[in-house]
């Protein structure tokens, strides 16, 4: 049996208010949240945390790849999946590839690894969407794109919890959104009501229609139909259309409501979200996605989704939220000002040297005398045993022994919230931290680790762990 | 109890005119006013020179012993750069009192320079070894301010006991002619002052500034030939730890731990027992207000934790149980790295002699000069002076 053997989901912690944006432009607005990358995440930081919620329990030696998608990923040239798979401490043979341009890429990745699997080629294969699109201000799309990231583990064997049926594809030659290559940061659109009728609507019913014929569904077979959007309304329009019954509860929710559009993501983060809410064995889960033409998935949920341990997913993100305070600091965070991003000492060398302690944290811990210790060095600091140790994964979890609020250290945005970190294993560590409330940090809050963009030194991102109040929701 | 280094004398100091944003002067300019003032200041000349040591800690102020050989045209003998940090000058003067006690040389100079400004930029600039992610966001402030939370917890230190240091040591330096800071603050005024990392505002901070010092150095027996209220070195400590404080479990951020390590090396080299009741004066590494308390606790003037209650309570005043920085320290008077120990030194010097330029501790016989370096505290120096000893 081939098909999803796990899923997670990241939704950032901070959201901005579509009133705030309103107020900002003097314009209408409409109601709930937008989930906004901090000026530290982007798609990798937020797919790394969305695997790592998805892999959570797994042997990283038993991955089998690694893929990743994105329109968003920050390099032209450079993978971002040998990142992701570096940090998950998967093996240097599991297979790494980038999907990227279309916003079908997480539903292609999707598809390559259920078909790797079912080849036999490979097990445990971790797809991983991030996105944050940027909207041009003042316009609709502004209030209507979100950032965030999704997961699912495919494979096959026992653990499957949703047994993949087959899949349709169509393609549809239309300009609809797009951004030129090496030209625009803004996404660019020509007439959205053409594109919307002629284009989503029509194409998305059909795919939908044709890939229930071709595996002998029926709109009342399928328990839960996940089909993406490009926008809320339009999301509405065609459950109808393709004999679903949204008022029964058997359309998922597209997440525009709290979290926005999150492009190539939006896919795995319903279909986490799908999966974490009550779905049974037994039931047909259809996956569809839309732009430049439809994919469409199907599953069948197993016995074993009831056995799997609670996923960090869409829910819990959901429940850990922050309100972003302005505007401005949106469109700082967003590069729509000309502010330049942090310039501080980068090396290639130095990173790559040390790319087991940089990406999946890795220490040492002393034969001799059990002493774990950040960064790596020869010599205990204990009992000066001389390399005498094991290289070890960092606990994830700790203590602040100390911290400060610097506003001297040249951040995005200060102060920079600087602690001393005890964590669980007995190493002590020296982290930033995020996503918190700066006078609300304290000696002895417990924190969680998360891997973020720590600046852009050498014209190339220097991603490192950063800590941050251990997020609670969800549990 | 003696040692080759009870040897060692003191006969003619010098600084640069003025500490503080010298954009005008160049790191030669300052080392041409502290040199020939030192050489004057002893009664010899460039060729009574037989070898040098130069403080540094930056490499853009200079690299080399041609630093010092070039602006005092000591050309074609023995120099040597040192660098230890904010400890580059307290090295440079430790080696310089070595050589002389070893019975290589008869007559050295030590001296320090450092001129940050041309480099310009927000609080100062990085220093050595980098990493790009590991221990990113780290400042100077920072650094120290860290201890903080800790001795907060332990102690009850508060965001007042930081500005008494302040307070006291604008006093202090707002007397001294070659200050950054010629004015006094008050309490409202350092806690009213915005922050630069936590609970360290502006003026806990000390300034960035330029400047220059110079000592000469020979034999106690040889400097009686000079003048008679030369000065004499009673201990050279010199402590070590490690650039990686953050990182290490058994680092509890309640002590600067080299200040303890050095303080009981320099003790025990002088044959000091009772800091407070044996020391008149110590100018002592105040880059920030909190590294004062620590390093007022380190060097046993008080207990652990009484640090802030000693300054508020004036017992570190120019008049208190122990003088602390009454030159105004490295928060008033400034603090030009790689000269800062030279220049300590060079004060304790003037007060033993009982020729402060600033506030006078009155009667002064013991002095001790306390440069600590590092981010956090990774090196430190000290050296005990007297003038009591010169006939021992």
């Amino acid at each position: 049996m081939v098909g999803i053997k796990s899923f997670g989901a990241y939704v950032p912690w901070l959201r901005l208010s579509r009133e705030l944006i309103a107020r900002g432009w003097g314009m209408p607005g409409a109601p709930g949240t937008l989930a906004t990358a901090n000026f530290d995440e982007d798609s990798v930081t937020m797919a790394v945390e969305a695997a790592l919620n998805c892999t959570e329990g797994l042997d990283p030696s038993t991955m089998g790849g690694v893929f990743f998608a994105s329109t968003t990923a920050p390099y032209a040239e450079k993978s971002v999946a040998t990142i992701i798979a570096t940090v998950l401490d998967a093996p240097a043979e599991a297979a790494t590839a980038d999907f990227a341009v279309s916003m079908r890429a997480s539903t292609s990745a999707l598809q390559a690894a259920l078909d790797a699997a079912a080849c036999g080629k490979a097990d445990n294969i971790v797809v991983t969407a991030g996105e944050t699109r940027v909207a041009e201000p003042i316009t609709s799309w502004e209030q209507t794109l979100g950032d965030g990231a999704g997961a699912v583990l495919v494979g096959e064997g026992d653990g499957v919890i949703a047994e993949y049926l087959g899949s349709l594809s169509l393609k549809d030659e239309i300009m609809f959104t797009w951004r030129r290559a090496e030209k625009d940061h803004i996404l660019r659109e020509y007439n959205a009501r053409m594109a919307q009728s002629e284009g989503y609507e029509k194409v998305m019913v059909r795919a939908i229609r044709g890939a229930m014929e071709k595996l002998g569904l029926t709109p009342e077979s399928v328990a839960r139909a996940v089909f993406t959007a490009p926008d809320f309304r339009s999301h509405g329009r065609i459950a109808a259309k393709c004999g679903f019954n949204a008022a029964a509860g058997q359309v998922q929710d597209a997440l525009f409501a709290f979290v926005g559009g999150t492009g190539t993501a939006q896919p795995l983060m319903m279909l986490a979200n799908a999966l974490e809410s009550g779905l049974k064995e037994g039931d047909v889960v259809l996956l569809a996605h839309y732009a430049d033409g439809a994919d469409v998935l199907a599953f069948k949920v197993t016995a074993a989704l009831a056995a799997l341990p609670p996923r960090r997913a869409v829910n819990a993100c959901l429940a850990a939220q922050h309100p972003l305070e302005s505007l401005a600091k949106f469109m700082r965070y967003r590069g729509l000002t000309a502010i330049p991003p942090l310039d501080d000492f980068g090396s290639p060398v130095q990173t790559w040297r040390d790319t087991a302690q940089v990406f999946p944290l890795h220490g040492v811990k002393c034969n001799q005398c059990g002493f774990v210790r950040f960064p790596v060095d020869r010599v205990c600091g204990r009992c000066k045993a001389r390399d005498d140790n094991t290289e070890v994964r960092l606990a994830r979890r700790g203590r602040v022994f100390t911290f400060i609020n610097d506003n001297l250290y040249p951040a995005v945005e200060t102060p920079t919230t600087l602690t001393v970190v005890d964590l669980e294993d007995g190493a002590r560590i020296f982290l930033q931290m995020t996503d918190r409330v700066a006078d609300e940090v304290e000696v002895d809050m417990e924190v969680e680790l998360t891997f973020r963009k720590i600046h852009s030194g050498n014209d190339w991102n220097h991603y490192f762990w950063k800590c941050r109040p251990v997020r609670r929701g969800g549990e | 109890m003696t040692c080759a280094i009870h040897d060692v004398a003191i006969i003619g100091g010098g600084a640069s005119k003025v500490f503080g944003e010298q954009f005008g002067k160049s790191a030669d300019d300052l080392l041409f006013e502290a040199g020939f003032e030192a050489m004057d200041d002893a009664g010899v000349k460039p060729e009574d020179i037989q070898a040098g040591w130069v403080g540094i800690a930056y490499s853009f102020t200079g690299l080399s012993g041609a630093t010092m050989a070039d602006p005092l045209k000591l050309y074609d003998i023995p120099i040597t750069h040192t660098e230890n940090y904010c400890c580059s000058g307290m090295d440079a003067f430790r080696n310089a009192c070595l050589a002389v006690a070893s019975g290589m040389y008869d007559m050295v100079m030590a001296c320090g320079v450092e001129k940050i400004t041309d480099q310009g930029g927000r609080g100062l600039p990085g220093l050595g070894q980098q990493h790009p992610v590991i221990f990113r966001g780290i400042t100077a402030p920072s650094a120290f301010g860290l201890a903080f939370e800790r001795h907060r917890k332990e102690f009850g230190l508060t965001r007042e006991d930081l500005a008494y240091v302040a307070v006291k040591n604008h006093a202090n330096g707002a007397a001294h002619p070659r200050a950054h800071f010629r004015r006094e603050v008050t309490l409202e005024q350092v806690i009213k002052a915005p922050s630069i990392s936590g609970p360290l505002g502006l003026l806990d901070c000390c300034p960035i500034s330029d400047g220059a010092a110079a000592l000469v150095i020979t034999r106690k027996d040889i400097a009686r030939k000079y003048r008679d209220d030369f000065v004499t070195v009673r201990a050279l400590g010199l402590s070590v730890y490690s650039n990686w404080l953050p990182f290490l479990p058994d680092f509890d951020y309640l002590a600067w731990r080299p200040t303890v390590k050095a303080a009981e090396q320099a003790y025990a080299q002088a044959g000091i027992e009772d800091p407070l009741q044996e020391i008149d004066l110590a100018e002592v590494h105040d880059c920030f207000t909190i590294t004062e308390i620590l390093n007022i606790e380190d060097l046993g003037f008080c207990k652990k934790g009484e640090g802030g209650k000693f300054v508020r309570e004036g017992r570190a005043n120019v008049d208190g149980d122990v003088a602390i920085n009454p030159s105004g320290g490295l928060k008033c008077f400034g603090h030009p790295i790689g000269a800062t120990g030279c220049r300590m030194v060079f004060e304790v010097m003037r007060q033993l002699q009982g020729r402060a330029e600033g506030k006078q501790r009155e009667g002064a016989k013991t002095g001790m000069a306390h440069n600590l370096g590092g981010l956090g505290g990774t090196v430190c120096g000290i050296a005990i002076l007297s003038s009591d000893d010169r006939h021992k």
